[in-house]
């Protein structure tokens, strides 16, 4: 327990440095790729309300739809073809989207790479000099990063998985709960946890991009 | 402080604030009469309620009127009945600790029961319901208003209690509930029980308390006694029927019952619950079952449907599809009903047989009450009843009333009595007089007005004109053997009790047309108040097959339901026949088979009995011991309850044997054609009130040879019509009018008839039942 | 009825006010001067009532628009579609992401509750001490007096009236809300269709009371009670 606690040695802390010093090696690729993250995530949460848009939009006409029916089920008459073409350009808009956000995840995984490989680098390093690994900023080492950021390219991967499957269903949805399932499912991104929001922002924090 | 008497010029006005705050508005003079300070709380004292309100001048400053707010009340017990209206300043003092009672609706009782650490939670919602209010023990905060109330579906809370020494001042008479003040709620208590109970009167029942022991203890039993019933390992009953006819008291034998119990009774009639809707019907009953369910839950709860045949109806051939949905979705409620339950379902019906017969096996409605029509001693209790408030005058005998009231229901003895009452009102009216009180006179007009709900709808029912003995001339032995025959054992039974005499089951009356054999039945039936049934070959030929056989039973369950009673089948060679033995089978074999086993077959349909003694089942071997014991007891009153069949026809020969064997129509009776003394006394009765002059009536009597009753009866009229004829203006009615008469109307009787008759009055049956009448005699 | 008219009497307006003031005895002007203060703190207490109320409008919007997404969430029958299979636990995260968000409007809310319940407490004290004061006072002041009114100031019982009936008010109000909040359940679908409804229910009818007692005090209130 107490070598948890003891207090770490910080030899060559790049913060230490001063704040207006110029980042240099793996600590500026680390912070440039920390931002990278951010701005990726943040393009996806644009890209997440232009789909949301869509998808109510889509909604609108599906419930409609619905709705209609079942009036048309206990009049006993034929009722309106489900797949109007109005909702043709908006499946195409968000099948535009999903492509962006699928490039988002690529990015994410780029980044996730690059942290992997700055994470070899510096053990390689110290390795070499027989260094103990000290935290690249003020208390996260090399590893956190690395978890940190495939944590974040792992839940945004699953949410594109689901979103996938969301564009690929809204249109055939035949009832009112499961429209607004899909609806809700889009908006809150359920695979994007709580967990995976907290660690980019301690990444930026940690980085300094966020003041502490 | 003073009290402040209201004046009597001072208009009391209900003051109906919507923001439900207690206070009353007076004038600036009663204001300083009370000498308190605004805002203050007084107590609005009138003679059936108190009111606790908070002072305000009114706002119009006038004098002389109060407007006030009823939503903190108090019932004053009845007995303590003060008629002053008063205005009572109130010590008020800061209360520690109330105890209350809280009212809401079923449903939301229920969702109250949801709630984690329920009583928590509710006293602080009432706490902030009652915030500033002011009340005192027994008083009642109405609700209605408060908006934070209706949220949570309390509709009104009842201070049970103030414990002592939880007012701050010791001589405080109210109190002001503050946010300190502890609410502990005894009782949650539903609005629709609180409602029954504060509504409930105790009307009282009467002539059925053994019955009312029973049905009691069944039910209280399982409500008081849950744990001996589950160490005893059985289970409790599910449910009771309730049969009898209509107006014989089910209904408010059960609210009473409710009330006696203290349990909360949901009352619904049957045809309520059918919708217009497939599948309504089931719903409204299911639903009914939840609410009965949930009311349980607070307490005993009764779910009595009454016209349960309606729900629940013998598949019918025609099988509504409806109706046998119903039939299952009840008999499931009923299965369904949970094991350690606090209901209890009373069904009631008047047609036990009309009901699906999977209703009535045990687990369901397996235990049957019958309730029968009153007897003449249940019809005193019950006139008692009606009559202890009514002013009855000194002549008013009521076990006469009693007595005469033969087939009259609870219902109807209390339409009686109030008719008797109304009648007794039109007369102070008229008179102004000052003493009120309800005469025989007015009892009897009433009974003639009113006719026995039994009777109502009935096949067979007449209206009786009253005939008294004395008003058929001679036939003086005749009238004797009927007397003997028919009034006798209604009217003496205790007498052929002790003689060990069995009653007759039916009566002949034989004899040529027109010799009143019908007025003589009639004149019976007067004399001994029985129910007087009367079926003719007319009322009961129909074109469907089997309707008529139908008719005449049901006469008889009628007839069975108003014991003792008259079946009166006049003509009745018309009705029945005699069996062929050429194989042709008509309607009259028919109803003849029906008849016989009616009057004397091997018993009764069960549900169609209406005795409420249920009639011990017979064990081979055990029979006689029980017979022999129960015949003492019981004979005094089973002769009593017979049916007597009686039967006129003129022409006796063409009557099945079967029917005129002893056991059935046993007494056979000649009614002649008059003698001449007859004669004398029919013509002296009907000329008694026309103006005869020089007519000699012993004269006519003799010359009148071979006339019946009737012949006399219309002679006379044409008497008197000739009389008129020969001047309109005359008042007299001489002699040769009557010899003209005479001359115009014959004898509608021949020697040749009258030996007829005499003929089959002597062939050997007859001679049999003479001697049998001279051992009676 | 009669009720101090809000508009002045050109001849005798705040002067004639001042009359009364002028002969009113020590006692009354202490009750008066009291109920000055009260209707002083009614009318800030209804400006941030107003403001609390409008600044919940928002979060409950979103909260009944949350509830039924959850209550929509929790019946959709999804299992039938293919989605459980990829994601054998997406009901479960959704549920949990709604009911998060709602937590946030919820608190958001109480945070406006809170000022409401300052309110309540501000003028429940203020109609305590303005009873207090007369209650004390009145065996010094005569009747007629009490019930004394001009077309600018309202009687003294009707004054203390309107504060019993503000206080009762807006108690009832915001228990109510305070109720609806602690049953607040996203699975009860009874208790949250009508939220926004039930919530404001009485709202408006507690604003146009308070504001018709203030406007016949106006004149009242501008007066400077010595």
């Amino acid at each position: 327990m107490d070598k948890d606690f003891s207090p770490v040695e910080i030899k060559r802390s790049p913060v230490a440095l001063g704040k207006n010093m110029n980042l240099t090696g793996s600590p500026r690729k680390v912070k440039d790729t920390a931002a990278d993250v951010f701005n990726t995530l943040h393009k996806w949460t644009e890209l997440n309300k232009d789909g949301r848009n869509a998808i109510n939009e889509i909604a609108n006409i599906k419930l409609d739809i619905i709705l209609s029916k079942e009036a048309a089920i206990e009049e006993n008459v034929s009722h309106r073809n489900s797949f109007p073409t109005s909702l043709e350009p908006l499946c195409q808009q968000l099948a535009e989207i999903y492509k962006k956000m699928e490039k988002c995840v690529n990015k994410l995984e780029g980044f996730a790479q690059i942290m992997e490989g700055l994470h070899q680098l510096e053990s390689y390093r110290s390795s070499k000099s027989e260094e103990t690994l000290s935290p690249m900023f003020h208390t996260w080492h090399m590893t956190h990063f690395v978890e940190a950021t495939q944590e974040v390219f792992k839940s945004y991967k699953k949410e594109l998985s689901l979103k996938k499957m969301i564009i690929e269903n809204v249109c055939h949805v035949t009832d009112r709960n499961t429209m607004m399932f899909y609806i809700a499912a889009w908006l809150h991104q359920p695979y994007i946890t709580d967990d995976a929001t907290l660690l980019v922002e301690s990444m930026l924090t940690e980085t300094g991009h966020r003041g502490c | 402080m003073t009290e402040a008497s209201i004046s009597s010029k001072l208009e009391m006005l209900v003051h109906d604030d919507s923001t439900g705050a207690q206070r009353c508005y007076l004038g600036p003079r009663e204001i300083t009469i009370l000498n308190v300070p605004l805002g203050s709380f007084i107590c609005v004292v009138t003679p059936t309620k108190d009111y606790i309100c908070s002072l305000w001048p009114s706002k119009v400053r006038n004098d002389g009127s109060m407007i006030y707010s009823k939503t903190v009340c108090r019932i004053k017990a009845l007995d303590n009945t003060d008629s002053k209206y008063r205005l009572k300043p109130l010590h008020v003092s800061e209360g520690k600790c109330i105890h209350i009672d809280v009212v809401c609706n079923l449903s939301d009782i229920a969702r109250f029961r949801k709630y984690e650490n329920l009583n928590k939670k509710i006293s602080r919602i009432c706490s902030n319901c009652l915030y500033k209010m002011c009340v005192a023990e027994n008083f009642v905060v109405d609700l209605r208003h408060c908006n934070l109330a209706s949220l949570c579906g309390i509709s009104k809370i009842l201070i049970t209690k103030i414990p002592s020494g939880s007012l701050v001042k010791v001589d405080a008479e109210a109190f002001i509930i503050s946010s300190h003040t502890e609410i502990v709620v005894d009782n949650i208590r539903s609005n629709e029980k609180f409602n029954q109970v504060s509504k409930s009167t105790r009307k009282l029942i009467g002539g059925l308390d053994d019955l009312m022991q029973t049905l009691e203890d069944l039910i209280k039993l399982p409500f008081h006694h849950q744990k001996q019933f589950k160490q005893l390992g059985t289970s409790l009953p599910h449910g009771i029927l309730l049969r009898g006819p209509p107006g014989c008291g089910k209904t408010s034998l059960v609210r009473h019952i409710a009330n006696n119990c203290d349990a909360y009774l949901i009352a619904v009639n049957g045809p309520e619950v059918i919708g217009p809707h497939p599948g309504e019907s089931e719903d409204n009953l299911r639903k009914l079952f939840q609410h009965a369910i949930l009311a349980a839950e607070e307490g005993p709860c009764i779910l009595f449907i009454d016209e349960i045949d309606v729900l629940c109806p013998k598949q019918a051939k025609s099988g509504g599809l409806e109706e046998s949905r119903l039939t299952s979705q009840l008999l499931t409620l009923l299965d369904d009903l949970p094991a350690d339950h606090r209901l209890i379902v009373i069904a009631a019906t008047n047609r036990p047989s009309a009901l699906h017969p999977s209703l009535r096996r045990p687990g369901r409605l397996d235990r049957e009450i019958m309730i029968n029509v009153p007897s003449m001693a249940q019809r005193r209790e019950i006139l008692d009843l009606h009559t202890q408030v009514l002013p009855l005058a000194e002549d008013v005998d009521l076990d006469w009333l009693a007595e005469i009231t033969n087939g009259y229901v609870g219902a109807d003895l209390a339409a009686l009595c109030h008719e008797a009452a109304y009648l007794a009102l039109g007369r102070f009216i008229v008179k102004q007089s000052e003493r009120q009180h309800i005469h025989q006179e007015d009892f009897l007009t009433a009974f003639r007005k009113h006719r026995p709900s039994l009777q109502k709808g009935v096949e067979g029912i007449v209206d009786l004109k009253p005939v008294l003995w004395e008003q058929i001339g001679g036939l003086e032995d005749v009238k004797q053997k009927i007397k003997q025959a028919v009034e006798w054992p209604l009217r003496h039974s205790e007498a052929f009790a002790r003689m060990g005499l069995p009653c007759p089951r039916g009566v002949l009356l034989y004899g040529p047309p027109g010799c009143s054999k019908t007025t003589l039945v009639r004149a019976a039936a007067t004399a001994c108040h029985a129910t007087f049934l009367s079926l003719s070959g007319a009322q009961l030929y129909s074109p469907f097959v089997g309707s008529s056989e139908k008719m005449v039973a049901e006469v008889f369950q009628r007839a069975r339901m108003a014991l003792p009673s008259i079946i009166f089948l006049d003509e009745i060679d018309s009705i029945v026949g005699k069996r062929s033995e050429g194989g042709h089978r008509g309607v009259q074999e028919r109803v003849l088979s029906t008849l016989l086993n009616e009057m004397d077959g091997v018993g009764i349909k069960l549900d169609d009995k209406m005795d409420s003694q249920h009639s011990r089942r017979i064990l081979e071997g055990s029979i006689q011991d029980v017979e022999q014991h129960n015949s003492k007891v019981t004979t005094l009153r089973r002769n009593n309850l017979d049916i007597l069949v009686v039967a006129a026809t003129n022409r006796p020969e063409l009557l099945d044997e079967a029917l005129t064997r002893p056991g059935r129509l046993d007494r056979i009776i000649y009614v002649p054609p008059p003698d001449r003394q007859a004669r004398l006394d029919i013509l002296r009765l009907f000329t008694q009130k026309m103006p005869l002059e020089g007519v000699d009536l012993m004269l006519l009597s003799s010359q009148t040879e071979f006339y019946t009753g009737a012949d006399l009866e219309n002679l006379c009229r044409e008497a008197a019509l000739n009389a008129l004829t020969r001047d309109m203006e005359t008042t007299k009615v001489t002699y040769a009018d009557f010899v003209k008469a005479l001359y115009y109307n014959r004898a509608s009787l021949t020697p040749e008839s009258i030996e007829k008759y005499s003929r089959y009055k002597s062939s050997t049956f007859d001679v049999s039942f003479k001697i049998k009448e001279r051992k009676v005699l | 009825m009669v009720k101090p008219s809000a508009v002045p009497d050109n001849a005798s307006g705040p002067n004639f006010c001042q009359l009364v003031m002028d002969i009113s005895t020590n006692e009354e002007t202490k009750v008066r001067s009291q109920l000055h203060k009260s209707f002083k703190a009614v009318k800030n207490c209804l400006s941030t009532w107003k403001e609390a109320l409008a600044a919940c409008q928002q979060p409950l919007y979103q909260v009944e628009n949350l509830c039924e997404q959850h209550q929509c969430c929790s019946d959709a029958n999804i299992e039938q579609s293919g989605i459980i299979k990829p994601f054998p636990d997406i009901k479960m995260r959704l549920l949990h992401k709604i009911d998060v968000e709602l937590e946030e409007q919820l608190s958001r809310i109480n945070v406006e509750m809170k000022k409401l319940d300052n309110c309540c407490e501000r003028i429940g004290k203020h109609c305590h001490y303005s009873m207090k004061s007369y209650q004390e006072n009145s065996p010094y002041i005569p009747l007629d007096k009490v019930l004394e009114q001009t077309p600018t100031c309202p009687a003294i019982s009707d004054m203390l009236e309107w504060l019993q009936q503000i206080e009762r008010l807006v108690f009832q109000q915001y228990h109510c809300k305070k109720y609806l909040l602690e049953m607040f359940s996203p699975k009860n679908k009874d208790g949250t269709e009508n939220l926004k409804n039930t919530w404001s229910l009485g709202d408006q009818e507690l604003i146009n009371t308070v504001e018709e007692y203030l406007s016949y005090t106006s004149f009242f209130l501008e007066e400077k009670i010595t």
